[in-house]
Order: C-alpha cells, then sequence, then structure tokens
C-alpha cells in the first residue's frame, strides 16, 4: 500500500508540470496584459515608459524564459508577489483560505450528514410518498439559481424577521468582544451562507446514495442475506449500506478540491472575502502570479483528491485492495 | 398417515410488470416429507424459483401471493409478519442458489458470514461461533477451512462458495434446505462432487431437501418424488422411477425424451 501511493505521488508529479506549463501560455494568449490599463490604453505614457513597466513584471523576457524562471521559483514554494498590490501571492491566498474552507468544509459535511440518511431512506421505497416528496425538494434546491434562494432568505430572515446579521463575517463592534461572543458574531454571520450552500448541495449526494442503494438492494447476495434469517435493519445497515456507500467514497474524495473554490456571486451576495473573488479579480486583472498559484493549487489538490478518494476505495473494498 | 413437514395449497404468485399482471405461478399444490428429497424440475421460466422464494416470502417488490397457503409443520407462512419469518428462515428453513458467488456479500470475509448465521439462528457468538464455523467448513468437506474463513469470496472459485454457502445453510440447522439450482453454474466434475456432498450432508443432518432443477439426470439420482413444472402450474406429481418408466403429461414426456437423447449421445 505504501508503495502504491508512493508510486502515484511520483506519478503525480510530471502531471503537475504538464498543467503548470499549458495554463501558463493559455493565460498569455488571452487578450489584455496586467499593464494594459496604465499602458497601452494610457495615451500620456511614452513608449520608454511602457517598457519600463514590462521591465518591471518580468515580461519583457521570452514566453519560455519566464516559464521556467516561474518554475524555478515555485519549486521553493515561492509564487511571487502579486502585480497588483505587490503582497506576496502566498500571503494573499493564506488569508482567505480559513474562511473560505471552512465555510466549503462545514456545508460539505451537512450535505453528507443530510442527503446520505435521505438516499438511504428514498432507496426503500422507489416510488414511495417519502421517496417522491424528496425528490421534489431537494430538486427545488437544486434547479433554482442559489443566488435567488439566498436573496430571498437573506429578505426573510435578515431584514424581515432580523435574525441575522446580512453579510459579511463579523461585526462592526466585533474587536470590543470577548472571545465567546466573538464566536457567536461569526457563527450568526456564516450560518445563512453555509445553509444555502449545503441546500444546493443535497440533490447530487441524495440521488446518488438513492440510486447505489437501490442497486444494490436488487443484488443476489441481498436476497441471500434475507434468506439467512437476519433482521431487516442488518440487512439494510450491514449488507446492503457498506456496498451502496463504495461509489459514495469516491465522492467524497473528489470533492476536496472543491474544498477551495468559492463562487464569485455567493462571495459577492454575502459580503465574504473568499478565495472566489480572490481569483475572480485576478483573472480580470490579469494578475499572472496570483492566477498561476491558484492553477497549481487546484491541480495539487485534485490529484490529492484523486489519490485519497482510490486509496480510501482500496480501504473499503475487499475486491480492489486484494489486487495486486 | 404422517403429515408433511411442508405442504402447499393453491399457492398462486402473480407479477405487476409494467402494469401488467404477469401470472407466474398458477395454484400449485405440492408437499415435502421430514427428511426426504423432493425435485421440482422445469425449463426456465416455469416459475420454479419465484415458487421457491414465495415459501418464505422473499419474493421482489413487484410481486406477491395471490392466494394459497405455505403450511410448514401445520402453520401457514403465508400469514407471518416479516419477524415471525425471520425467525423461519435460515434457521427452520435454510437455502441455497444459482452462481454462489454473487449470493455472498463480497465485502465481508466467510468468517464473518457464517457467524452471522450462528449469532441471528442459534446465538453462537465469539471465539465459540468460529469454532463453529470451522468445523462447518469441515463439513463441507473444505480442506483449508482456516484460509477459506479469512478469504473474501471472489478469493475463492464457485465450486468452493456453494460449500460455503451448504456451511452457511447448515449453521442454522434447518429442517428444509430448498437448494435452486445449486450446480447449474458449476463444471460437471465439481457438480458431481457438490451432489454427493450435499446427499451426505443429508444423511447427516436429517433435513429435507427440495431440490429445483432443470436437468432430468440429477431428478433421477437424487429424488424419492418428482415434480415437473410447466408454464407456473404443477403438470405431473410422481415418484421418481415411475416417472421415467411411465410419464403422462405431454411435458413430462418430452423432458424425459429429451434426457434420453442426451444419454444416447
Amino acid at each position: 500500500m505504501i508503495g502504491y501511493i508512493f508510486r502515484r505521488l511520483i506519478g503525480a508529479i510530471p502531471v503537475v508540470f504538464g498543467i503548470t506549463l499549458i495554463s501558463f501560455f493559455i493565460i498569455r494568449i488571452a487578450p489584455g496584459k496586467p499593464t494594459t490599463i496604465d499602458g497601452e490604453l494610457n495615451p500620456k505614457i511614452s513608449p520608454e515608459v511602457r517598457q519600463k513597466l514590462y521591465t518591471l513584471y518580468g515580461l519583457d523576457k521570452p514566453l519560455p524564459i519566464q516559464y521556467y524562471l516561474w518554475l524555478k521559483r515555485m519549486l521553493r514554494i515561492d509564487f511571487g508577489n502579486s502585480f497588483v498590490d505587490g503582497r506576496p501571492v502566498t500571503e494573499k491566498i493564506l488569508e482567505r483560505i480559513p474562511l473560505t474552507v471552512g465555510i466549503n468544509l462545514i456545508s460539505l459535511i451537512c450535505m453528507f450528514a443530510i442527503a446520505l440518511p435521505l438516499g438511504i431512506c428514498s432507496a426503500q421505497k422507489p416510488g414511495g410518498v417519502f421517496d417522491n416528496l424528496t425528490t421534489i425538494i431537494v430538486f427545488i434546491f437544486f434547479a433554482a439559481p442559489t443566488f435567488w434562494i439566498a436573496l430571498l432568505l437573506m429578505q426573510l430572515i435578515c431584514i424581515h424577521w432580523g435574525w441575522l446579521p446580512i453579510s459579511g463575517v463579523t461585526s462592526l463592534d466585533f474587536e470590543y468582544l470577548n472571545w465567546w461572543q466573538k464566536i457567536q458574531d461569526i457563527t450568526r454571520h456564516l450560518i445563512l451562507p453555509i445553509f444555502v450552500t449545503t441546500l444546493s448541495g443535497l440533490a447530487g449526494i441524495s440521488r446518488y446514495m438513492r440510486s447505489s442503494m437501490i442497486e444494490v438492494l436488487n443484488q443476489p447476495y441481498i436476497l441471500a442475506a434475507k434468506a439467512k434469517g437476519l433482521p431487516h435493519k442488518i440487512v439494510i445497515y450491514k449488507h446492503a449500506l457498506r456496498n451502496a456507500i463504495l461509489p459514495i467514497v469516491t465522492l467524497v474524495g473528489l470533492s476536496i478540491p472543491g474544498l477551495l473554490g468559492g463562487s464569485v456571486i455567493f462571495e459577492s451576495l454575502f459580503a465574504l472575502p473568499g478565495l472566489g473573488r480572490l481569483f475572480y479579480e485576478a483573472v480580470v486583472t490579469r494578475d499572472y502570479p496570483l492566477i498561476m498559484a491558484e492553477v497549481v493549487l487546484s491541480a495539487v489538490l485534485t490529484l490529492l483528491g484523486n489519490l485519497i478518494a482510490d486509496i480510501s476505495y482500496a480501504l473499503v473494498d475487499p475486491r480492489i485492495r486484494y489486487k495486486k | 398417515m404422517q403429515r408433511p413437514l411442508l405442504e402447499v395449497k393453491d399457492l398462486a404468485v402473480d407479477f405487476i410488470v409494467s402494469g401488467q399482471k404477469i401470472e407466474a405461478v398458477k395454484k400449485i399444490s405440492f408437499s415435502v416429507f421430514a427428511q426426504e428429497t423432493v425435485v421440482i424440475a422445469g425449463e426456465s421460466g416455469s416459475g420454479k424459483t419465484v415458487s421457491c422464494l414465495a415459501l418464505t416470502k422473499l419474493l421482489p417488490a413487484n410481486a406477491h401471493i395471490r392466494c394459497g397457503e405455505v403450511l410448514f409443520r401445520g402453520r401457514n407462512l403465508v400469514s407471518f409478519s416479516e419477524q415471525a419469518l425471520q425467525a423461519i428462515r435460515g434457521s427452520k428453513i435454510a437455502y441455497c442458489f444459482q452462481e454462489p458467488t454473487s449470493y455472498l456479500n463480497p465485502v465481508y470475509t466467510i468468517e464473518e458470514q457464517i457467524k452471522e448465521v450462528l449469532w441471528f439462528c442459534q446465538h453462537i457468538k465469539g471465539k465459540q461461533a468460529r469454532n463453529y464455523a470451522i468445523h462447518l467448513l469441515e463439513q463441507v468437506k473444505i480442506k483449508e477451512p482456516l484460509r477459506v474463513l479469512t478469504s473474501y469470496p471472489h478469493q475463492l472459485s464457485g465450486g468452493m462458495n456453494q460449500r460455503v454457502f451448504l456451511a452457511m445453510g447448515l449453521a442454522g440447522r434447518p429442517e428444509l434446505f430448498i437448494a435452486d439450482e445449486p450446480t447449474t453454474a458449476l463444471d460437471v466434475t465439481i457438480e458431481q462432487e457438490i451432489l454427493k456432498l450435499l446427499m451426505d450432508l443429508k444423511k447427516e443432518y436429517n433435513f429435507a431437501l427440495l431440490f429445483i432443477t432443470h436437468n432430468l439426470a440429477i431428478a433421477r439420482k437424487i429424488a424419492q418424488r418428482v415434480y415437473i413444472m410447466h408454464q407456473g402450474l404443477i403438470v405431473e406429481e410422481k415418484k421418481t422411477e415411475e416417472l421415467f418408466s411411465n410419464p403422462e403429461h405431454q411435458h413430462a414426456k418430452e423432458l424425459i425424451a429429451a434426457y434420453e437423447k442426451i444419454g444416447k449421445i
């Protein structure tokens, strides 16, 4: 197993390089440069100053050299400074990680905690009242745009009833609160974003669980388990669930890169300083170092997620574990 | 006269397939006496398997018992609740199936799957259950019981898994063993071994055997009485020798003619 993980990690290295190589060049094909606003579009600027700007950003060298220089720095985990405000990219990303990862992680846990039981119960009687009811509800939340649901809830809960703060992460008087009040304050701000994110994700996971469970319940070994005289609960929760959960394990692994993703619309709506807006702004301003850091981060996380999915799959499914 | 162990009266099973009712089993009656070996023979699709599953209400969701009685030791299983049936399945009536590997749960070891029968049917657990499981595997002539015990079904051959299934059946100490084409998916040499094993076990454990097959050669070899099933009906019931010497129903004659033709090849 350890040998397998090691081989997979080694194998991932060229993939990461390939991804960075391709994205490095693709982003340069896109029209516009970091210097467009101050340089090309500014009629007052002289060609000499424009050249100075290029040199400042390191854009005067040929592309392959630029890539080589970037790669050399990257290997020392140095992603350079942002073109926009000159701060280290790593610092800009790190300061936004707790909020985005926090919201995504809690939502993901809530999604699975609610969707899996829903799926299991639905599968007991496909087409039954419970199944149809949950199907309708989860698909309403799935089909309706998240921002619209968020707006409706904000209108109702935050404005009409005034139960929760409408946006941001902290209140104005945050600095004067003690630690316990601080926790309460942050929680009150984040309830709504987490709730809305969770709702929109329920449909996918519960449907996945439902279909997996239905498939397993039709397997011969479930009939055999019943024929052995085992109680209904043992048949469902021991024999069926253990098999039905296998594809879900993969789903968890594949959700890992999504932990860093943030929706721009969503973050703007709730005024959350998250990664989604950071990367969106980086792309708009052609902030190359920040864009590349984001690419590397998501590439690494995606590969890591796949690896974790495969490992955990092998751990829960003996048929894969023993294939040498 | 002695009462039969199992007496099925006018059992009918309907399937609902895309809104249409299909009569899979049309009012059949048969009986199995204690320690007897009875074969239900018939071509595929004649309703043999469905009849057997209906005995302890193991039918799929789109099937139901329209009418009839299943009297096991005089008690009508059709009227039993699901919970009451759980006490019958495994401990009174055990099953084994075609394609044993797909009827064993792929994610649990053989040990786990035998031990749960021991626990739910006989309340044996822990070290005692493990020893009992080893004993059962020895009973079904498995040479390395310890290795098999810790194996998963996919690591064993089909014949080996069928032995495991028989051991699992024995674990509940049943009075009636229902074997639904247990050798059809196996190759011929293994088939002979499993059949012999089944008959040896029957002698030792004194259960009655209800054997389903489409293979009349097997029927002739093991059965005391044979029922011929055709299109959801039992068309003939005879003692084995009588059936082969003097078949009455047209379908029984055809089956025997086919069997004899194969014998000549």
